[in-house]
């Protein structure tokens, strides 16, 4: 292209027209530009959305499973207890999303406003909150004490997140206070013989020997049942091989087991990300709306002849087709975007799932085609006297 | 300033003979030549040299006088067959001749509703030029060249589509509204050829006034 200085014959189009032509041919192209533009559409919307529908279900199926306990080890000795406070240092290591130190205690506990019930009293250290908490399963709260109720027996209970209950520690018949602190020095919690309010909890995390109890905040000091440590995917492994020398006790490594029994059987959800049939979906898209775009522009190729002999040399030319083919790109694009993620949420899709996958597969797909386009951009054009004659 | 071909020498295959063998011709400006002869002599191969869109194997083709004096820039065209780009308009389409000259959107479209005036498509300007007869969407296409500040025309076969009533309205458009640039057409009908300057036949692979005279040696 030939830079224009002022009108003058063979002086060359103003990059501006040649913008300008490509943007006119793009609104004025009707069925072409229409089917080019569906293309675009439905071609990244439809494989965007079956991509998104089955990262949303892998996500929702890791998420229950971690909920339930997935990626957490429990550390324990076969016979005797662990240290408390090792356990609870645990949350300042790097890959530990929560760990804590928990005792089934055998000593019953009752509300005052529900003195014949038999709960199971369980310790644990500060931890807990991490532990639960990052799982999205309780709230941490602005002051302690507070008693951690699963949501189970909460609803038995009739108990609501936040409301006041007065513990009974030790036998159902013992007054509150009395026992209460006696039982508190023992077991290293801080009790009260005030109502103390309580955050209404899904424990199961914890499994089923532990999830019905109240859980009451102990002190990180002296020994507990067990320690629940729950990881970063990428840290199992190694906190698998580690964690047992951490509590050994007289030379005795802590035996460590996986919360929830995994085998062959176990989904691997890492590997169900990564080996989703639509990962490599947008080459696909991109590659099939870039060959359709060449035959497009094959089946034009006397528009281009005819742009030849009006003085647009192959940059000029260049800059029609790419000028058509982003207009119609970022129109498609951002009407694929809005279905796709408008479906998803239809489907109950969480809205970031929805609008991360969305973009990152429609804005992939494009690239891909924009990158076959520039191709044959660059190629040499048939010979303009046939292609004249090509009609 | 004038259109000057010397010794054109082309092929289409390496091992066959040349369609052009020593073609020759001069074409001021303001003048009209029309060239003929039978189908398959290298017309089109001609007209495609003159105006830059084949390299020859041999020889030259400058317009003297211009700047540059390479064909490709001092040439517009009126082609064989209709060809328009059928979703724009008739404005849009005329005033295409004038952006490889370098004109902006607004003079473009100044001078084309001029030249849409000058070939009596006037009223039509702002319809779909798919909606235009042959003839019509014809006389498009040479106020498209006559928008161009393009010193020469180059035609090929302009009223080979269309009947007698419709050609002479064309040819007037052509050989009339033109005035003053040079132009060449290639026809095999006699009648437009009648009414040009000058005709040459194409014959052998070399222009002759006659059949069997060469030209310009």
């Amino acid at each position: 292209m030939t830079a224009a200085s002022g009108p003058r014959a063979g002086a060359g189009w103003p990059p501006r027209e040649a913008l300008r032509e490509g943007a006119t041919t793009a609104v004025a192209g009707r069925w072409i530009s229409a089917l080019l533009f569906l293309l675009v559409v439905l071609g990244t919307a439809v494989p965007a959305f079956a991509d998104i529908l089955d990262v949303n279900s892998t996500v929702s199926s890791e998420q229950k499973w971690v909920q339930s306990g997935g990626r957490v080890l429990v550390a324990e000795q076969r016979e005797g207890s662990i240290p408390a406070a090792p356990c609870d240092a645990l949350n300042r290591q790097d890959g530990v999303v929560g760990a804590a130190a928990i005792t089934r205690q055998a000593i019953p506990l009752a509300l005052t406003s529900a003195p014949e019930a038999q709960i199971t009293l369980v310790t644990a250290t500060p931890g807990i909150w991490n532990l639960l908490a990052t799982a999205g399963l309780v709230r941490r709260p602005t002051a302690a004490p507070v008693a951690i109720v699963p949501a189970t027996l909460a609803k038995r209970l009739g108990l609501r997140d936040g409301d006041l209950v007065q513990l009974i520690v030790g036998r159902p018949d013992a007054a509150p206070g009395d026992a209460e602190q006696a039982a508190g020095g023992t077991l290293g919690i801080e009790l009260a013989d005030t109502p103390i309010p309580i955050a209404v909890a899904d424990t199961s995390l914890l499994g089923e020997a532990l999830a019905t109890g109240i859980i009451l905040i102990a002190t990180p000091t002296g020994q507990a049942q067990q320690c629940f440590v729950s990881l970063d995917a990428s840290r199992v492994a190694a906190a698998r091989a580690s964690l047992g020398s951490v509590f050994a006790v007289d030379g005795r490594d802590a035996v460590v087991s996986d919360r929830l029994i995994s085998g062959k059987f176990t989904t691997d959800y890492t590997a169900a990300y990564v080996s989703r049939p639509l990962k490599f979906g947008p080459f696909a898209a991109g590659a099939v709306i870039g060959l359709v775009w060449a035959l497009v522009r094959w089946m034009r190729r006397s528009h281009d002849a005819l742009y030849t002999t009006l003085g647009a040399g192959p940059g000029t030319r260049a800059i029609i087709r790419g000028t058509e083919w982003t207009v119609i790109a970022v129109l498609g694009g951002l009407a694929s975007f809005a279905l796709t993620v408008g479906l998803a949420l239809a489907r109950g899709v969480d809205g970031g799932i929805a609008a991360e996958y969305a973009a990152r597969f429609i804005g992939s797909s494009l690239l891909v085609a924009t990158a076959i386009i520039a191709f044959t951009l660059l190629m040499k054009p048939p010979s303009v006297l046939s292609a004249l004659k090509d009609r | 300033m004038q259109l000057i071909a010397t010794d054109l020498h082309y092929r289409y295959v390496r091992n066959l003979p040349d369609v052009l063998a020593g073609a020759q011709l001069e074409v001021p400006m303001g003048r009209t030549v029309a060239i003929a002869g039978p189908s398959g002599s290298g017309k089109t191969t001609l007209l495609a040299l003159l105006g830059g869109l084949l390299r020859p194997r041999e020889g030259q083709v400058r317009v003297e006088g211009a700047r540059p004096e390479t064909p490709a820039e001092n040439v517009a065209w009126v082609l064989q067959t209709v060809n328009v780009l059928p979703d724009r308009s008739v404005l849009d389409n005329a005033a295409l001749g004038a952006f490889g000259d370098g004109a902006n959107l607004g003079s473009a479209r100044e001078r084309a509703r001029e030249a849409l005036g000058q070939v009596g498509l006037g009223p039509l300007i702002d319809r779909p030029i798919r909606t235009l007869s042959g003839g019509e969407t014809q006389r498009v296409v040479i106020a498209r060249a006559l928008c161009s500040l393009r010193p020469f025309i180059l035609a090929d076969e302009p009223t080979g589509q269309l009947d007698r009533r419709t050609t002479d309205g064309v040819l007037e458009s052509l050989l009339t509204d033109t005035h003053g640039k040079g132009v060449v057409i290639v026809t095999h009908d006699p009648t437009v050829a009648s009414r040009c300057d000058r005709t040459l036949y194409l014959a052998d692979g070399v222009l002759m006034d006659h059949l069997d005279e060469t030209v310009g040696s």
